[in-house]
């Protein structure tokens, strides 16, 4: 006897036959729906059925929420599948799976990535662990119920197509007594109601309105109906489409038939029709050479429907999960109501009076910017919830049973969802708000231990530790709050007091009152303060006034002192009444010396300790005073200072130069008294010691001269040229100068010697023309003179008849 | 002196010189001219000789120096070096003294030295621009003044041309009048010498005739 392993592999017949079972007999039968499919249990088919083929399974991606709330439930109800799988809106065996798909990931994720770039479902790690569960070649699938139909081959087996035959017999079985009753009963019934509604619209039709009879005896749901959620309204009013009548006459002539969809079953039945007909006509047509193509042709399809759909997995993302915001549409509408509200205060108040206009500041002017970064900051970063809970997850399932004794697992307890409730615990990212003032904002009232929880000593536990000091934390937060309150604008006291006129005879009443008024009233603080500030200065000042004179001029004075090296060395001299005032004297200066070298030390020195014995009471100011004066009196009868001077550098040079250190003894000797070694040595040094310092310098200086040429020697040479051009130049003026004074010296003389030239012309000319003149008056006398002497020659020959001579015409005269 | 002296001469309208043989006789009486006053030329009064540096020794030695035309003594670098005394002298404490105060005194020249570089440095370049910038405003000053010069010089040549050459075309016209004149002059005179000539021999045929009236005069 053949024994059948019955499971495995669901394939698409198998789905098909058990869905349209299921459609046929319920989810109830599962024996009877088995009895359909030879290789499958109704255990399996009922599995199938609930694991993956119930319509209201989601098949799609998990998404971020489904994913946190998986893992959160999983965290409060371990392997508690079939509860947690209603929760989260999947069946069991998805939730398992996910589980450990997600868990996978974790493990597989890099450590510290803390981004979550990648996604859970993403990355190196997370396709690394999934290989681990992938199933391998020869494995057999434990659960198949869960994973999708393989797809029909070509050519079915033989027991398939038996079994699909009898499966498409049976389910299409109408012939039984319970179908043909349960058939005519869904007939009848259509038939009424569309009988009913028929009627009613012909009735319409007609123009007749019948309303729905009222039922008396039930509730009418439509009339009150309770937790109603109306659809919002859109964009566009459309009150006015309500009103509009529908055309009845639109509804005439029309038969039911046109009016109604067809019904699903006669839709189905037509189109079985139509393609049995087709295909009877088709595979009548269809020879056994065209059978390949179309083999070849349906490959096609398929290999391009398998390409559409992976294009179509690629291209699909998951969405894009937002949170909501924060500011609604409302909360805006209010805020710009309430500035509204505000501004229409502001004006009334201007307007209305000037004086009560100071009351309102002006807050419309945006507030200061430089706090206030130009965009806006960036959320902080979020940590990746569930990447932190699979991580934990998977701490817990890892961990050893605790009888062995070992260290408990450390868990990450900061960013996960927590175990307050049902729900995952969720931070909602806020948006970050620029505009606040940081004392809500980032000044915290409490103050924040190095490990970051706060620092809370409401009850004073801790006063005795260092570093838990309730005073030192409230100090600081008392420079808060002076801090915060010194940015405070300065107050403005301009007000006016309007004094209401009045009789005068209730001034003196009022006077009275003013002054008792007056009186009784605290001083202003700030008059207060300012009193107590002048007299700060002024104790200041004269403190400066007590200081010796070295230390008010800041002159050089010794930073340490060898007590006794005053007195002791005048001391010994001699005796009597002034080597004892000396005495005294020395002795004061030294107090004095030494007081202020550890009072008042000089710039960069420390103060010297000063011991008891020293301190110097403090001197009244009289008496100093009083010194002072005696000093400027002595000083009056002494040589003014000048000639204290002259006396005084000559001594000091001597003094300066009358020691010599010998280095053999290592000790000041007298000038006088060194030997020639000892100064010759001396000087040697100076020498020596001169022209180290003189080598280096001139090196220093001829480095300097290098630089320099280079940094100079183009002003040098342009310089030069500058002054070589203005030479030429020069040499070209003088030229052009002289050449100007010989020319206008000629033109002087030229305009003099024109002058006399045409001067000496004309003179001539006219010369010439008076001798004209006078030859012409010559000519004239003697031609009168040969006119005379002729006719006297022919008064003559005519006495005589012998007289013929030519007679001289007179000559071109001019 | 200058009064007297008056050249009558307008190149604009004497056109011997542009003749070669007579610019070349000009030429030589010049060079013979010039020969005679190389030295001294005869308008400029010489002024009085100033005897420089008379109060400045120094000065006046250096003047003298470069009037005879010696080289320039050579610079005395002694003090300038740090050498220790001479190795005889080397016990000697004054020579020592001496010398640590020589090298005292060049470190105080040193350090002015140091200074000056370092003003220089501070300030050189710029003092070099403001030098520069003053030596450029001379020059330009320079080149315009003389090219106002020369635009002088041309307008006064201008001038000068512009007359001689209305004053040539007077004198032409007063020359060829003369010529006229003369040519008349001549004519009449020889006219007249003619016409006296003449009357004479009528006066004294006259006369003839008036002797011989009485003895009937024939001729």
């Amino acid at each position: 006897m053949k024994v059948v392993i019955k499971g495995g592999v669901w394939k698409n017949t198998e789905d098909e036959v058990l869905k349209a079972a299921v459609m046929k007999y319920g989810k109830n039968q599962w024996p009877r729906i088995a009895s359909l499919l030879a290789k499958k249990t109704p255990k399996q088919c009922k599995a199938r059925w609930f694991e993956w083929l119930d319509p209201s399974i989601k098949k799609t991606d998990w998404s971020k929420d489904e994913d946190e709330k998986l893992l959160h439930l999983a965290k409060l109800m371990p392997t508690q599948w079939r509860t947690i799988a209603p929760l989260v809106g999947r069946t069991a065996a998805q939730c398992l799976e996910r589980y450990q798909k997600l868990l996978d990931d974790a493990e597989g994720q890099v450590e510290g990535s803390d981004l979550g770039l990648q996604g859970p479902a993403g990355g190196e790690g997370a396709n690394a662990a999934g290989d681990a569960r992938r199933l391998r070649p020869g494995e057999v699938d434990p659960n198949p119920e869960t994973k999708s139909a393989r797809p029909d081959p070509v050519d079915m087996d033989e027991d398939e197509k038996d079994m699909l035959s009898e499966a498409r017999a049976r389910l299409a079985n109408t012939q039984g007594k319970k179908a043909k009753r349960k058939a005519r009963e869904r007939q009848l019934e259509e038939a009424r109601r569309l009988a009913a509604l028929q009627k009613r619209r012909e009735l319409k039709a007609a123009g007749i309105e019948v309303g729905r009879k009222k039922k008396l005896k039930h509730m009418d749901y439509n009339a009150n109906i309770p937790l109603e959620k109306k659809p919002v309204p859109g964009f566009y009013d459309t009150t006015e489409e309500l009103k509009v009548k529908v055309d009845k006459s639109a509804m005439k002539g029309k038969r039911l038939q046109d009016l109604e969809p067809k019904k699903p079953w006669e839709v189905g039945e037509d189109d079985d029709e139509k393609k049995k007909r087709k295909r009877e006509s088709k595979n009548k047509q269809d020879s056994a050479a065209t059978i390949v193509n179309r083999q070849r042709a349906e490959a096609l399809a398929a290999a391009a429907q398998a390409e559409r759909e992976d294009a179509e997995k690629l291209a699909k993302r998951k969405r894009l999960q937002l949170p909501t915001p924060q500011v609604t549409e409302r909360d805006l509408e209010t805020i710009i109501q309430i500035g509204r509200q505000g501004e229409n205060a502001r004006n009334l108040a201007q307007s209305a009076n000037v004086s009560s206009g100071t009351l309102l500041s002006d807050y419309t002017t945006p507030t200061p910017m430089r706090d206030i970064e130009a965009r806006t900051p960036r959320v902080p970063a979020q940590s990746n919830t569930i990447l932190s809970e699979a991580r934990n997850l998977r701490a817990m399932t890892v961990q050893q049973t605790p009888l062995l004794g070992e260290e408990n697992t450390p868990l990450n307890t900061s960013g996960g969802t927590g175990y307050g409730g049902i729900t995952p615990l969720k931070t909602v990212a806020q948006t970050p708000n620029p505009m606040m003032t940081p004392a809500r904002g980032h000044g915290s009232a409490t103050q924040t231990r190095p490990d970051g929880a706060p620092m809370r000593d409401e009850f004073g536990l801790n006063a005795g530790t260092p570093g838990f000091s309730n005073s030192s934390g409230q100090k600081s937060l008392r420079m808060q709050l002076a801090k915060k309150l010194a940015s405070l604008p300065a107050p403005k006291n301009n007000f006016e007091v309007v004094v209401p006129d009045e009789a005068g005879n209730d001034e003196s009443n009022r006077d009275e009152l003013g002054d008792g008024h007056s009186a009784s009233k605290p001083q202003d603080q700030e008059l207060v303060d300012k009193k107590r500030l002048e007299k700060q200065r002024v104790e200041e000042e004269l403190e400066l006034k007590r200081r010796t004179q070295a230390v008010r001029r800041d002159l050089p004075r010794p930073v340490s002192f060898v007590e006794g090296s005053l007195t002791n060395g005048d001391a010994g001299r001699g005796g009597g009444m002034a080597t004892e005032i000396q005495k005294l004297i020395n002795e004061e200066m030294e107090l004095l010396t030494i007081n202020d070298a550890s009072r008042f030390p000089p710039r960069h020195a420390r103060s010297v300790s000063l011991e008891p014995r020293h301190r110097l009471q403090d001197i009244s100011d009289q008496a100093i005073q009083a010194a002072r004066d005696a000093i400027a009196e002595e000083m009056k009868q002494t040589p003014v200072l000048p000639d204290i001077l002259k006396e005084a550098i000559p001594q000091w040079h001597e003094y300066e130069n009358s020691g010599i250190w010998d280095a053999n003894k290592s000790e000041f000797v007298a000038k006088k008294q060194a030997t020639t070694d000892v100064l010759l040595q001396k000087y040697r040094g100076e020498w020596k010691q001169r022209r180290k310092q003189m080598s280096l310098e001139s090196e220093r200086a001829t480095k300097i001269e290098k630089r320099l040429n280079i940094t100079l020697g183009g002003y040098q040479a342009r310089s030069k040229a500058l002054s070589k051009s203005i030479k030429e130049a020069f040499s070209e003026y003088e030229k052009a100068l002289c050449d100007y004074g010989a020319f206008r010296s000629l033109q002087m003389m030229e305009g003099a010697s024109i002058s006399s030239r045409i001067e000496g012309a004309t003179e001539e000319v006219r010369e010439l023309d008076r001798r004209e003149a006078e030859l012409q008056a010559k000519y004239s006398e003697l031609s009168r003179r040969k006119i005379a002497a002729q006719e006297k020659l022919i008064a003559v020959k005519t006495n005589g008849e012998s007289h013929a001579s030519s007679k001289p015409q007179s000559a071109d005269q001019q | 002196m200058v009064d007297k002296v008056r050249l009558d001469a307008l190149p604009y309208i004497d056109k011997e010189y542009s003749n070669p043989d007579i610019k070349e006789k000009i030429d030589k009486l010049i060079e013979s001219e010039l020969k005679n006053t190389q030295d001294k030329p005869p308008r400029f009064s010489i002024p009085k000789p100033v005897t420089l540096f008379e109060k400045n020794p120094i000065l006046r030695a250096e003047y003298d120096r470069i009037k005879a035309k010696k080289p320039i003594e050579k610079f005395d670098i002694s003090r300038y070096k740090l050498e220790p005394p001479p190795k005889d002298k080397e016990d000697d404490v004054q020579e020592w003294i001496s010398a640590a105060s020589n090298a005292a005194s060049q470190l105080e020249h040193q350090y002015l030295r140091m200074v000056n570089l370092e003003l220089l440095q501070q300030f050189g370049a710029n003092a070099w621009r403001i030098h520069n910038f003053d030596l450029e405003r001379i020059l330009e000053r320079l080149q315009d003044s003389t090219e106002n010069l020369q635009n002088e010089i041309t307008n006064i040549n201008k001038l000068r041309k512009a007359d001689q050459l209305e004053a040539g075309v007077k004198l032409k016209e007063l020359q060829t009048r003369w010529i006229n004149s003369i040519n008349k002059s001549l004519q009449i005179e020889l006219a007249c010498k003619q016409l006296e000539a003449e009357v004479q021999d009528l006066e004294s045929k006259l006369e003839n005739a008036q002797d011989s009236q009485p003895t009937n005069d024939s001729s």
